[in-house]
């Protein structure tokens, strides 16, 4: 018994490693392909990636605006991936995050300025949420009741929200004030969400964290989380068990929606202290690739999310210093991304390969090949 | 003799050729720790349908696809006419007149039979007359008794013209030793017996036809000769003339078989229906065609066979009882069903559902172990503490799940002996094995078991047969779902036919007829 769960451990610890050598890889990979662009472009791609590192991860400073870019990215990859547990594939992350920013927005605006704080704060975050899971109750619902693809419909709705927030800030909630600028009114002090002192690091960061590890709870030890995670490896079968696959595939998306939506809350409300044109520059689509090569793992995505904002902090300040453009991260990103996707059909096999290898090796007579060992012994 | 009997012997006549021998000579292949054959040696006996039988995993498909030159064998040599062959791939095969015709047909389905014939046949040149050699192809598929029509796209062609399509491709292009791998597994009992009568015709003409194939019957009334392997090794060629079906068995997987024997004259179940169809029927989907004013009832203690050939109905059938397919008409009540409770959820509940498809009741990716898990995921070890009901009604108990697995990994003798692999690292034998263990073991009244030994060797076949009559016994009713009459027969109580979304004849054990029931699955009735 004791020899089986050391094989048992060794197993997982290999399957592991295999994930999240195909994740490094995939980042390398992408690293080079863009590298190889930037030295057609006359430009030293050395230079450039450690200018990236130093700025992200080099000082104190440095670290903390990458946390501070990593906190919406965690919230959008956590959101995708419970989407992703029960198979669907939430890329409207973006728009949530959005339509977050607008419910907080809403509540900062209306709500009397001498709120405690933590009335305020928690309406917000809570409006935030409720938007957020309208949001992408459109894409499950008509998953659900017509079959449309929820890929499709998130996307899209992106766009829309996009367009939302553009004509809020231009129409109905534009400043008075400073009326030439397509933003809202400052928030009230009451809903700026805690500073660690001294940083830009806030409450928003530690939440993620937290909403993670809760996640991953949900995801790997609860009953709920092994229903999921069955009807997202085989609906099918899932119907065959008498699971209301339906039920879950609407909820696992409206808390998808929430949480990505928590992106959008923290962002005005401890960022930028208000509703502006160009809030995200992408921090769903981020979340989207930190939680593909988090292979949608919770845990996975607290260190990926920290390494991928790393590259946008680091982005931000390569644009004053190199005079690059911030596309390049996103071209970044996208190469990764293919990357990634081409490398999961072989990996599957990799780990195929070797997981059959093991159990040969370490169970000489327990082969998925053998005959029908034990027919001998049916009736005894 | 009979104007048949004269037709077949001008068409054997017509399509002799030479007679030619093959023989095996200790032919051994190894994969990593597995002897697949172990020194094979028999001479394949001209004249009439060679079979070679034997459970799965004997070496049957392993020793056609080394004649086929898929693999290359170890040790050994195989004898053509006298003269050993080396055969590097399947192209060498094809050159010295071997041919094939593998369970997963290779015709390209948007285009006609006839264009499946001649793709690729390098006879052609690369201009042709198409006509011409339409024609020629007709008048060859008459010669050989081959009733076929060539000219319409092979997607509207049955399973068993398909099957046929690919024997006569073999014969245009003169192969002189034709290889059938498991040919009549998805065919009814007629179709079967139309494509041996021609297999047969075409081995009384001179050729080799060896037949692979577990189905012991079909081998008695069509072979000549039999050779049966057990795990790897060739145990003996027999006279089909001289063998009964039983001792073929008991060759073929060497146990006990008497404890596996039917149960004779169990008296009729007369107790309250378990579940009752009145007129039910249903509409047809995209995925699922139509039932038809379906009445029938199920009680206690009863094996119920459901014979038909695939698409009669009998998928939908197995999914209306299991819940999952709702009736548009009729009425479905029974004991296990409460009034005013919701039915498909009452279904859902006390039946137990074997599914045809695999695919459908397991989730490859995710641990053997979780698939065990699957349907039981709310049952609990007794436990009186109230916190330790709470935690576990909230999270999985992973050592209960581990135990569950454990249990039905044992039980049903699975391989290998792991549960943290998943599910896929499985063979369909072993998945099969894990769906079928981990649906008895919810103990609900009723077991819809739709086709459960397909692809199942005869050995685990009968365990599984025995496990659904030994759950009768207990006062489970047991439906079964199979194409294969055979089966159904040695197996249960009643019989019912489907045709066409229809119940269409039903006999009790005792006066079962398998010439009639045959016909009711063919639609005469």
């Amino acid at each position: 018994m004791y020899g089986r769960q050391v094989v048992k451990s060794i197993r997982a610890t290999q399957r592991a490693l295999i994930s999240i050598a195909g994740s490094l890889v995939s980042i390398l990979c992408g690293l080079i392909a863009v590298g190889l662009f930037l030295v057609v472009a006359g430009r030293d791609p050395i230079r450039i990636y450690s200018g990236i590192f130093t700025s992200a991860f080099g000082d104190g400073f440095a670290l903390s605006e990458t946390l501070v870019a990593a906190t919406p990215v965690m919230f959008c990859a956590l959101g995708v991936a419970v989407a992703a547990r029960v198979g669907l594939m939430n890329i409207g992350v973006e728009g949530q995050l959005l339509a977050g920013a607008v419910g907080s927005t809403f509540i900062a605006l209306t709500l009397p300025a001498t709120m405690p704080p933590w009335v305020m704060l928690s309406l917000m975050a809570v409006t935030a949420c409720v938007c957020g899971a309208i949001w992408s109750a459109i894409p499950a619902l008509l998953k659900v009741r017509l079959n449309v693809n929820e890929t499709i419909v998130s996307l899209l709705l992106n766009y829309v929200a996009v367009l939302v927030v553009e004509f809020l800030i231009h129409g109905p909630w534009q400043d008075p004030t400073t009326s030439s600028w397509p933003q809202t009114q400052a928030f009230p002090a009451s809903a700026e969400l805690l500073h660690l002192p001294g940083s830009r690091i806030h409450l928003g960061f530690f939440i993620a964290v937290v909403i993670g590890l809760v996640l991953s709870l949900v995801l790997t030890r609860t009953k709920v989380g092994f229903r999921a995670n069955v009807i997202g490896q085989n609906p099918e079968a899932a119907k065959y068990a008498h699971y209301r696959v339906n039920r879950y595939l609407i909820i696992a998306l409206l808390v998808s929606g929430a949480v990505a939506a928590l992106a959008g809350f923290s962002q005005v409300s401890a960022i930028e202290g208000r509703l502006r044109s160009g809030l995200s520059p992408g921090y769903g689509y981020t979340g989207f690739l930190v939680a593909w090569l988090a292979r949608q793992n919770p845990l996975a995505i607290i260190v990926t999310a920290v390494l991928l904002g790393g590259f946008l902090s680091g982005a931000d300040s390569l644009q004053l210093s190199e005079k690059l453009p911030f596309a390049t991260v996103n071209i970044l990103q996208g190469a990764i991304f293919l990357f990634l996707l081409a490398s999961e059909t072989s990996l599957k096999n990799l780990a195929f390969k070797l997981q059959l290898r093991m159990a040969t090796n370490a169970e000489p007579d327990g082969l998925a090949l053998l005959p029908a060992a034990g027919a001998s012994e049916v009736n005894s | 003799m009979s104007v048949e009997s004269a037709t077949r012997a001008k068409t054997i006549e017509a399509g002799s050729v030479q007679a030619c021998s093959l023989s095996f000579r200790s032919v051994s292949k190894r994969f990593g720790q597995i002897l697949a054959n172990d020194s094979v040696s028999f001479d394949v006996i001209g004249g009439g349908i060679h079979a070679i039988v034997g459970e799965n995993g004997a070496g049957k498909s392993t020793l056609s696809k080394i004649l086929y030159g898929y693999y290359k064998s170890d040790a050994g040599s195989i004898n053509l006419d006298g003269h050993q062959i080396v055969l590097n791939s399947p192209f060498d095969a094809r050159k010295l007149g071997i041919g094939m015709v593998h369970q997963q047909l290779a015709l390209v389905s948007s285009l006609s039979g006839f264009e499946n014939v001649v793709l690729g046949d390098p006879k052609l040149s690369f201009a042709f007359s198409k006509t011409k050699i339409e024609k020629q192809v007709q008048s060859k598929a008459r010669e050989f008794g081959f009733k076929l029509d060539l000219s319409c796209p092979v997607s509207h062609l049955g399973i068993a013209d398909r099957q046929k399509l690919e024997m006569f491709k073999l014969i245009w292009r003169d192969a002189r030793v034709l290889i059938l791998d498991e040919p009549t597994s998805q065919l009814t009992p007629f179709e079967a017996e139309e494509l041996l009568s021609i297999a047969r015709d075409l081995a009384e003409s001179g050729r080799i036809v060896i037949l692979i194939t577990h189905h012991i019957n079909e081998v008695i009334n069509f072979a000549r000769h039999i050779t049966v392997l057990r795990q790897g090794r060739s145990i003996s060629t027999v006279e089909a003339s001289s063998v009964t079906s039983d001792a073929l068995a008991r060759l073929m997987i060497d146990i006990d078989m008497d404890s596996f024997l039917p149960i004779e004259g169990r008296a009729q179940s007369i107790a309250e229906p378990l579940i009752n169809l009145k007129s039910v029927s249903t509409k047809a989907t995209a995925t699922s065609h139509p039932l038809h004013d379906i009445s029938f009832g199920v009680r206690p203690a009863e094996i119920v066979g459901v014979a038909g050939i695939s698409g009669s109905g009998q998928l939908e059938f197995g999914r209306l009882l299991a819940g999952l397919l709702e009736p548009s008409a009729g009425g479905i009540s029974g004991s296990i069903i409460n009034q005013g409770s919701e039915i498909s959820r009452a279904l859902a509940l006390s039946v137990c559902y074997i599914p045809s498809e695999q695919n459908h009741a397991c989730a490859p990716a995710l641990s053997v172990a979780a698939n065990c898990f699957l349907k039981s995921i709310d049952s609990l070890p007794v436990h009186t503490s109230t916190l330790w009901k709470l935690l576990n009604s909230v999270f999985i108990n992973s050592a209960h799940m581990e135990r569950h697995a454990r249990a039905i990994i044992d039980a049903f003798s699975i391989t290998p002996n792991l549960s943290d692999v998943p599910a896929a690292a499985l063979s369909g034998g072993n998945l099969q094995r894990l769906i079928i263990g981990r649906e008895l073991s919810t103990k609900t009244s009723v077991i819809v078991a739709d086709n459960p030994c397909a692809g199942l060797d005869a050995a685990m076949s009968m365990r599984i047969r025995y496990e659904l009559r030994k759950a009768a016994l207990e006062g489970r009713a047991v439906i079964l779902i199979s194409p294969d009459l055979e089966e159904l027969l040695t197996t249960c109580d009643r019989i019912v036919a489907m045709f066409n979304g229809r119940i269409c004849g039903e006999q009790i054990a005792g006066q079962f007829d398998y010439q009639s029931l045959a016909a009711c699955m063919g639609g005469k009735s």
